[in-house]
């Protein structure tokens, strides 16, 4: 199932990269759009790239080198791009396990408070709070917090590294909806648990209701969780783009976003295909964590 | 035997149990008066939707959030609706013991039987886990389960519909109880599996609890089974008494109309309820849009419980 795939996706980023408008010779030529391109030079430059052979003879080559690692060059700054990769990825995957840390915490504590009590003041208040979070979008909330933390409080650097404390405002950035989305998941996914016939035999057994909840509930609501939860974090390690841009990080995201900007197309087609294989692999990471919480799917044969 | 083993008295007061719900107030439980002796089983009998398993589990104060209860259930002189959610987590397991319906969905599926079993020994505090390994080994060996650990690694949906109902009632007597709470043990289950519950009640009920709540619409196991009736209908009791006098002569026509329903005594149905009746009549009897025997008087009045000469509860006025 893998393999297809991301063999769709590998045809798919090529194409996109042969689709985008602009043309990449007329780029490195002419950057600014002043000079006059000589017709020779535009053959020279445009043999150098392989843009004249035809298409399938492009596709074949480009990914027999991506195969092998070799991604190529940018066109724009003539780099290769295998190396910015693994220069950026760091910064990326640093990013996004501490959204994911952030959500993984906030989003199941605030979850199982409002299903424990379920319809009472604390559970109105954290609807309230998840439901905002959800509806800020990223961007304002990362200007809010600079005017905050960095402008009003001088607590925390605006943008470039230094060390932890450069990641709190884009770890925030990163997880603020999804911790509201995760919260209110594990809220309904442990209602839905709680009504159950098994719910209401362990209580039988004396067990109160904080056990009943955790050790019973909330392991079979984990199901739904996993899904969700695994899905976000094959997002945000295929670079965040917005906090990644906004507090200047570099990681993936900001290196997409300025391929995109000068139609670096290799680099876009590097990033497409860096993304569908971060999906691919985290869904099997997901596959076999199901394997570890649901026994059904442990037991094989015997599903149902 | 001693009050110890036997646990007390279960008596309701003008006990009354009604949801909440989106389309108003849903009466489920209404004004039932009724002691369950300890040292006796008593069977409550009724169709579907009668409110039978609704007033077991108000006794253990199991209900939907959205229920509400009024009235008294007391245990022994001790006001168990009265009890703090604490309270009734060492009361219930401990006192009474469920054994739930619906054996497949009883237990989590995630969680290996064992570990399920032995947390109803372990829920009480000071119980160790080696004395609710014990008692885990000697109940699974009672209940045919030679090979116990193999069995106690498995998960629920890996077990067949007779060897989840073994474990469930495995389940009811891990925590000593006085008391089991049997509900619907026979729903949904082939004639073979039914004559394997009661052999398990029976074995229960010999060697372990003698005092019992079934929650049944099987009146054949409730013959067999149960020393004393209510015939729930509605929500309301109609007629309470021993077995043989509310089986073998009933009284109430509801009772009458459910005996005569039985197969061995010729499948009579009992008429489905009259239209005009039922508009007619909100405040009296719950069953006069059915009754064959129905007078002016059961339109608007309810009928209180009168005590007949053998010492049966009647809702019915023709007993008054």
């Amino acid at each position: 199932m893998l393999v297809p795939v991301l063999f769709g996706i590998s045809v798919l980023a090529f194409m996109l990269g042969m689709a985008s408008p602009g043309d990449p010779v007329e780029a490195i030529l002419n950057p600014d759009g002043t000079q006059i391109i000589d017709q020779k030079e535009y053959d020279i430059v445009r043999e150098r790239l392989g843009l004249d052979d035809p298409v399938p003879v492009q596709y074949v080559k480009w990914l027999k080198n991506a195969l092998t690692g070799e991604l190529g060059r940018s066109f724009f700054t003539n780099k290769e791009i295998k190396e910015q990769m693994a220069y950026r990825l760091p910064y990326t995957i640093r990013l996004a396990c501490f959204g994911m840390a952030l959500t993984v915490v906030f989003g199941l504590l605030f979850g199982i408070l409002m299903a424990m009590r379920r319809d009472g003041p604390v559970d109105h208040a954290l609807r309230f709070l998840t439901t905002l979070m959800l509806s800020v979008p990223g961007f304002w909330l990362a200007i809010l917090l600079i005017l905050v933390f960095v402008e009003k409080l001088h607590l925390l650097p605006t943008s470039g590294l230094n060390g932890f404390s450069s990641y709190i405002m884009p770890g925030i950035t990163v997880a603020i909806s999804t911790i509201g989305v995760c919260a209110r998941l594990t809220r309904t996914s442990i209602l839905d648990e709680l009504g159950k016939q098994y719910v209401t035999v362990a209580s039988s057994k004396g067990l109160n209701a904080r056990k009943v909840t955790m050790r019973h509930a909330f392991r079979n609501s984990l199901i739904p969780i996993t899904t969700f939860l695994g899905n976000y974090f094959a997002g945000i390690l295929g670079g965040s783009t917005i906090a990644e841009v906004i507090f200047n990080i570099p990681g993936i995201g900001n290196y997409a976003i300025s391929a995109v900007k000068s139609r670096d197309y290799y680099v876009v087609q590097a990033y497409v295909l860096f993304t569908a294989l971060v999906y691919v692999v985290m869904t099997l990471v997901i596959d076999l964590l199901y394997l570890v919480i649901n026994p059904k799917i442990r037991a094989g044969e015997k599903i149902g | 035997m001693s009050e110890k083993e036997l646990g007390k008295n279960i008596s309701l007061e003008n006990y009354n149990i009604c949801f909440e719900t989106a389309k108003g107030k849903v009466r489920a439980v209404k004004d039932v008066n009724t002691v369950f002796e300890a040292g006796k089983v008593t069977g409550m009998i009724g169709e579907s939707g009668s409110g039978k398993s609704v007033l077991g589990m108000g006794i253990l104060k199991l209900l939907a959030s959205n229920a509400k209860v009024e009235g008294r259930c007391l245990y022994g002189d001790t006001e168990i609706s009265a009890y703090t959610e604490k309270q009734m987590d060492s009361f219930r397991g401990k006192e009474i013991a469920l054994i739930p319906q619906n054996p497949a969905e009883a237990l989590d599926p995630v969680i290996r039987i064992k570990k399920q079993l032995i947390e109803a020994v372990t829920s009480h505090g000071g119980a160790a886990k080696a004395e609710g390994e014990k008692r885990y080994e000697a109940l699974m060996k009672r209940f045919g389960f030679q090979d116990s650990r193999e069995t106690g690694r498995k998960y629920s949906f890996q077990m067949s519909g007779g060897m989840n109902q073994r474990i469930i009632s495995v389940l009811g007597l891990m925590g000593s109880p006085k008391w089991i709470l049997a509900d619907e043990p026979t729903k949904g289950l082939d004639a073979i599996l039914r004559r394997q519950v009661y052999g398990v009640l029976k074995d229960i009920l010999c060697n372990d609890i003698k005092s019992m709540i079934v929650i049944t619409h099987d009146v054949a196991l409730a013959r067999r089974l149960c020393d004393r009736i209510l015939v729930l209908y509605q929500g309301e009791v109609l007629e309470q008494g021993d077995t043989s006098s509310v089986l073998g002569q009933p009284l109430h026509p509801y009772t009458e109309g459910l005996v005569r329903s039985l197969p061995s005594n010729g499948m009579v149905p009992i008429p489905l309820p009259d239209r005009d009746k039922e508009s007619e009549s909100k405040e009296g009897c719950v069953f006069y849009p059915r009754c064959p025997r129905a007078c002016s008087r059961c339109v608007h009045e309810k009928p209180g419980d009168y005590q007949s000469a053998d010492g049966r509860k009647v809702r019915c006025f023709l007993y008054a």
